[in-house]
């Protein structure tokens, strides 16, 4: 009876709906006599944007400290020391967003989305590395980044990885990239935040699949020097043409090679070149007729590379929350399936027609078809030029460092026996 | 170095271009700078929110930064509250087998006949939005989720919204970070 | 390796064992706290404990045993022990990866020290011999192609693998495949077309859309198109929207909406109903030949609409979605509530009369808010609404006792109230275009003059208990319980003849092409000629009982028996 009458009290006041949305005032205010005083919900602000200005300046000095101790200075112990207190500042205390490996995705977001403004210190966050490497080479590598330190300081007992498979595997990032871009240029998401497997152990927090890649990488990074940076990493592609480039880079040695060979394995990721023996294997006219093929055959592997992007378009869609939800609704509305999804009852809810969601991700499956495409030329382009450039012999008189890869660590300093002279009286370790 | 001329050339080459699109960027943001001052946040628009329980647990953090807020000028002050009781709750008070609220984070006070006030208790809530949708069915709506900033590490991109079936968050300017029922209407959502 | 050169740094071998002995130590840390922290991880996400099943069995145990105390204290002990559990695992965690994080970074250091004490220098006389011609990079150079390709393998491979059934080409194209959901209310035209509600358009009885079969028999098959059954009894009838059948049914455990394919009896979905706050936690006590689903839900093209005997309503979309729904208060009422639904443009009409007052609700159709009410002056009702034009407007028409009346859909407001009922109302009230009919037993058969608001003539004879009359071109059709069926002149009452069958009748008379189609409890039906004599032109059995009312749509009849739903047809 009581539960009754309630009910029609509350129905012959408002009546009743489950329509969400429609739930404003459906009580009315309520007339206190006791002198209440209606309360407001706290609104605890976030970090004030002074404090991202803060960390750009930090990455700045950072960057030119780190600059001035590998070219000038040449001290390996200064550059760890930096790289420690990086991974302490911008990954423990600071725990992560943004850093420039992310903020390249906030950049296309900026350029392909007109609705999204890119602050200023995500530029800057962005640009600063890059500009660095383009004087000084990869210096943010070598001790800013906060992922690069956490895989360095596990590097115990690192391998080294026959060039062949270095050259092959670094083409990994160049996918990644292309794939980077796609999807933040179709509005699918941040897929390099989304899968960052270091964030989760500078947060002490994350999600259990995350965590356990992540434990995977560090793990396998005691054996392989470094394998998101040279691997998977995007950001790395766009430091390493900078860096090709740089106006001045860490070198070996301080003066002149002196081809003593023991420098040879002081780089765990693979980026000191050996002096090139005078006389090739191979007739030079086979060479040129390799480079005269596969420069005839780029265009061909860019064709190809588009075609593979364009049809991969769309199955890539299915990333995209609006395609998948589109293709749940059509489902369901089909009758093809009794399963729905949280996205699917989202939809439902809101009220939307169909058709609207249709065209939606018909729009999205466009980009993302005329994305692939431009993605696989892209890909085509990098992996031609690549089989080009190892089509090329270059003439190396001495153990040169290789600017895309060296990652400015000044680890191999140290085995050069003209640093050793160049510091003030040898050590006992080189007599 | 006999390449130093070469290197030299491509370098200015490529400073030249780099600072070329550097300066292209720029001036394709110029168009809205004035709003560049304002660093972005994460905030849900609790007009879209379908309460689906995800920012419960896809939130990098634990206790998820995504709480209960309550817009108390919005509250009827109901003695039965649809997000404290349970439908089938068999009496009208506090006792657990009566409670929506999971952790028990919703704290019931009279104020007078017959008024009640509900408090959210926010180290106890965890935002799974089960009060929220009691409220947003029978009630007021003024029960309802936002990313709160003391705890939110403002992901680059935030978690729950890669994942969120009603697209419900947005970035907003952190000079208003949140998105509160009953201040505005449901179009101007705060967004920058 | 060598720990250092021991001549001088005689402290070295010491410091060696020092950091080796400190990694040792922090790994097993490290090692117990990871385990601690993975078999944390795996239980609370094996088992929730906010989700706790115990704790769920519990509060269904309290609801059982209507608030045992006993129970109820188990429910709180239980609750505060997950809730306690839920937040000690949390804090677990967050302990576990300080912990965790500290122990990682001393054994790191301690690996550190011991590399940097240990550290050989490169042995140059270990490396392979230099080559003097240098080895083009094939090798390199296949590898990076094998790589291009493997991209364009795992491109193909996702394009094949993408599951067939999708539209992966066109999803815009596919639309016209897609149910257009209509916004507008229905027309009149549709609402004829159609057999929206309880006794078809406007509760009239009268098919609009041409003759319907006159023989069928569900032992041989004959004219049976196809027979599904029902998962859960109700003594409701089919009403029918475009290619869409609706049912309701409920028992203890559940109040269900059911829709049919009405081309192939598939039972396309079953909405059941749930979250209803206030729904009564125990089944309500109703006579066997009520029911809980005897109320008939209504259709308007785009939800549809169930009232059960616990006072549950709700609006379904045609995709079986919940769109809103309520309870209105458990109905008080001796042998369990039975009016029908009505729907007159964006409101859905809610005939309310049991023992605790007289009601005639209006809730808006598409949100279920109440449009408005009034609360009238009658005894409990289970006859159903019907709506009838008077000077030309529509009204909804209610019998009760004592009054028959009729309402302003737009506002409520009383258009007519005639004082001439009597009993417990079971049959629903007809209309012709003129006149309007109600009856029940023990009382009369009376016709009523809308306009004037007067009786016109009434009769004591031959009068139904449950089936509601039909008027039709000028007759007026009554079906007893007893199993008489007797046809009066409409507009003087004359009773023209009547004829008595062996069984009595539950369903009401149904007017269709010509013929008028009378099932009786056995679930023969009756076809009678229209007209001034009895003339019967054949009877049809759908082999079981039967108290529904047949729904006669474009050559079809719908019939529910006790168990399943029949549609006849060519």
């Amino acid at each position: 009876m009581k539960g009754l009458l309630i009910a029609v009290v509350f129905l012959t006041l408002s009546g009743v709906a489950t329509a969400p949305a429609a739930g404003a005032g459906r009580y009315p205010e309520p007339d206190f006599e006791s002198g209440y005083v209606i309360p407001t919900a706290t609104t605890p602000a976030p970090n004030a944007p002074s404090w991202e200005y803060l960390h750009l300046v930090v990455l700045a000095a950072v960057l030119a400290v780190t600059a001035l101790l590998v070219l000038k200075v040449r001290y390996r112990a200064g550059v760890y020391i930096l790289m420690i207190v990086s991974l302490a500042y911008f990954g423990f205390w600071r725990q992560g967003c943004i850093c420039p490996v992310g903020s390249q995705q906030n950049v296309i977001l900026g350029i392909s989305d007109s609705s999204y403004t890119v602050p200023i210190f995500v530029i800057g966050f962005f640009f600063l590395p890059l500009v660095t490497a383009v004087f000084f080479g990869r210096v943010f590598c070598g001790a800013v980044c906060p992922l690069g330190a956490v895989q360095d300081v596990v590097a115990l007992r690192p391998v080294r990885i026959p060039e062949w498979l270095e050259h092959a595997l670094r083409m990994v990032p160049y996918v990644i990239l292309s794939l980077m871009v796609l999807f933040v240029a179709t509005g699918a998401g941040f897929i390099v935040c989304r899968y960052d497997p270091f964030i989760a152990f500078f947060r002490l927090s994350g999600s259990a699949f995350m965590v356990t890649v992540g434990a995977v990488f560090l793990i396998a990074g005691i054996f392989v020097a470094r394998p998101y940076c040279r691997f998977l990493c995007p950001y790395a592609v766009l430091l390493s043409w900078g860096s090709r480039l740089s106006w001045l880079h860490a070198t070996i040695t301080p003066d002149e090679c002196v081809k003593c060979r023991l420098c040879e394995n002081a780089c765990p990721f693979g980026a000191i070149q050996k002096p090139t023996p005078e006389r090739i294997a191979e007739p030079r006219e086979r060479g040129v007729k390799r480079l005269a093929l596969l420069s005839l055959l780029l265009p061909l592997i860019v064709a190809a590379g588009m075609v593979a992007g364009w049809y991969a378009g769309t199955p890539l869609s299915r990333a995209h929350k609006t395609v998948y939800t589109a293709e749940q609704v059509y489902m369901e509305e089909a009758g093809l399936t009794d399963q729905t999804t949280l996205e699917s009852e989202a939809f439902a809810a809101a009220g939307r027609p169909a058709a609207d969601l249709y065209e939606d991700a018909e729009q999205v499956r466009g980009r993302f078809r005329r994305g692939g495409a431009l993605a696989g030329a892209f890909l085509g382009v990098v992996f031609g030029m690549k089989m080009l450039s190892l089509s090329i012999y270059r003439q190396r008189d001495d153990y040169e460092i290789n600017k895309a890869w060296c990652l400015s660590c000044a680890r191999c300093f140290n085995y050069c026996p003209r640093e050793q002279a160049r510091r003030s009286g040898p050590r006992e370790q080189d007599e | 170095m006999k390449n130093d001329d070469k290197k030299t050339k491509a370098r200015r080459r490529f400073l030249a271009g780099g600072l070329g699109a550097a300066a292209l960027g720029a001036l394709a943001q110029g168009s809205t700078a004035g709003r560049r001052a304002d660093r972005p946040v994460w905030q849900l628009d609790p007009y879209l929110c379908s309460q689906c329980g995800r920012c419960a647990t896809e939130c990098v953090l634990k206790p998820s930064a995504v709480k209960c807020v309550h817009a108390y000028a919005m509250c009827g002050y109901c003695e039965l509250c649809f997000g404290y009781f349970l439908p089938g709750a068999r009496s009208l008070d506090e006792s657990a087998e009566n409670q929506t609220c999971p952790t028990g984070a919703i704290r019931r006070r009279f104020i007078e006949e017959p008024y009640f006030e509900y408090v959210i208790d926010e180290p106890l809530c965890i935002g799974c939005a089960k009060c929220v949708t009691g409220c947003n069915t029978f009630g007021n709506g003024s029960l309802f989720l936002q990313v709160r900033h003391d705890r939110c590490l403002n992901c680059n991109e935030c978690a729950i919204a890669a994942v969120c079936p009603a697209d419900a968050f947005v970035r907003v300017s952190a000079s208003r970070p949140y998105i509160f029922k009953g201040e505005n209407d449901s179009t101007s959502g705060g967004l920058s | 390796m060598s720990p250092g050169d021991e001549q001088k740094n005689a402290w070295t071998p010491a410091a060696y064992g020092a950091a080796r002995a400190t990694a040792s130590g922090a790994a097993v840390f490290c090692m117990v706290v990871c385990a601690l922290m993975v078999i944390n991880h795996v239980r609370t996400t094996a088992a929730d404990p906010l989700d706790s099943p115990a704790l769920q069995r519990l509060i269904a145990q309290l609801a059982e045993s209507g608030d045992d105390p006993i129970v109820r204290e188990q429910v709180r002990a239980v609750d505060l022990l997950v809730r306690k559990a839920y937040f000690t695992s949390e804090r677990f965690q967050r302990v576990g990866a300080w912990l965790l994080g500290g122990g990682i970074a001393v054994m790191l250091a301690a690996l550190h020290v011991m590399r940097l004490i240990s550290r050989d220098v490169p042995d140059v006389m270990a490396l392979p011999a230099e080559q003097d011609t240098m080895q083009p990079p094939t090798l390199a150079r296949w590898l990076v192609a094998a790589v291009g390709l493997g991209v364009v393998t795992v491109a193909i491979v996702i394009v094949a693998r993408s599951p067939a059934g999708l539209p992966t080409d066109d999803l815009a194209a596919q639309l016209e495949r897609v149910p257009e959901t209509a916004v507008a209310a229905p027309s009149e035209a549709q609402v004829l077309d159609n057999w929206p509600s309880f006794r078809g358009p406007f509760g009239s009885a009268r098919s609009n859309t041409g003759t319907a079969p006159t023989a069928w028999d569900a032992s041989s098959g004959e004219k049976i198109l196809w027979r599904a059954s029902v998962p859960k009894p109700g003594f409701n009838s089919p009403v029918i929207w475009g290619d869409r059948v609706f049912l309701t049914g409920a028992d203890a455990a559940a109040e269900e909406i059911y829709c049919f394919d009405a081309d192939t009896g598939e039972l396309i979905w079953t909405h059941t109903v749930s979250h209803i706050p206030y729904s009564p936690a125990t089944t309500p006590a109703v006579s066997a030949d009520t029911g809980l689903a005897a109320p008939t839900a209504a259709v308007d093209g785009r939800r549809v609409y169930a009232i059960f005997a616990t006072g549950n309503l709700v609006a379904v979309d045609f995709a079986g979605n919940m769109v809103w729904g309520f309870n209105l208060g458990q109905p008080e009422n001796p042998y369990g509530h039975a009016s029908s639904l009505m729907t007159w443009e964006d409101l859905l009409l809610v005939q309310f009369d049991h023992d605790a007052g007289g009601n005639l609700y209006a809730f808006d159709s598409a949100t279920g808010r109440l449009a408005w009410h009034v609360s009238r002056d009658v005894f409990a009702s289970w006859a159903s609404p019907i709506l009838a034009q008077i000077d030309s407007g529509d009204s909804v028409v209610l019998s009760a006792s004592p009054f028959i009346e009729a309402y302003n859909p737009e506002d409520g407001s009383l258009v007519m109230s005639v004082d001439c009922m009597g009993g417990e109302v079971g049959p629903s009230p007809a209309f012709d275009g003129e006149l309007i009919f109600a009856a029940n037993a023990y009382a009369l058969v009376a016709s009523i003059d809308p306009a004037k608001g007067s009786v016109v003539w009434e009769s004591y004879d031959h009068l139904p208990d449950v089936s509601s009359p039909l008027a039709a071109d000028g007759l007026l059709w009554l079906a007893t319980s007893d199993g008489t069926v007797a046809c009066f002149d409409a507009s003087e009452g004359d009773l023209l003849w009547i004829h008595e069958f062996d069984r009595g009748f539950y369903s009401s008379p149904v007017s269709a092409g010509g013929n008028v189609y009378l099932t009786d409890r056995s679930g023969v039906t009756h076809i009678v000629r229209k007209g001034r004599e009895f003339d019967l032109v054949g009877s049809a059995s759908i082999g079981q009982a039967c108290v529904t009312t047949p729904a006669i749509v474009n050559g079809r009849v719908y019939l529910r028996g006790e168990t399943e739903l029949f549609c006849i047809g060519e």
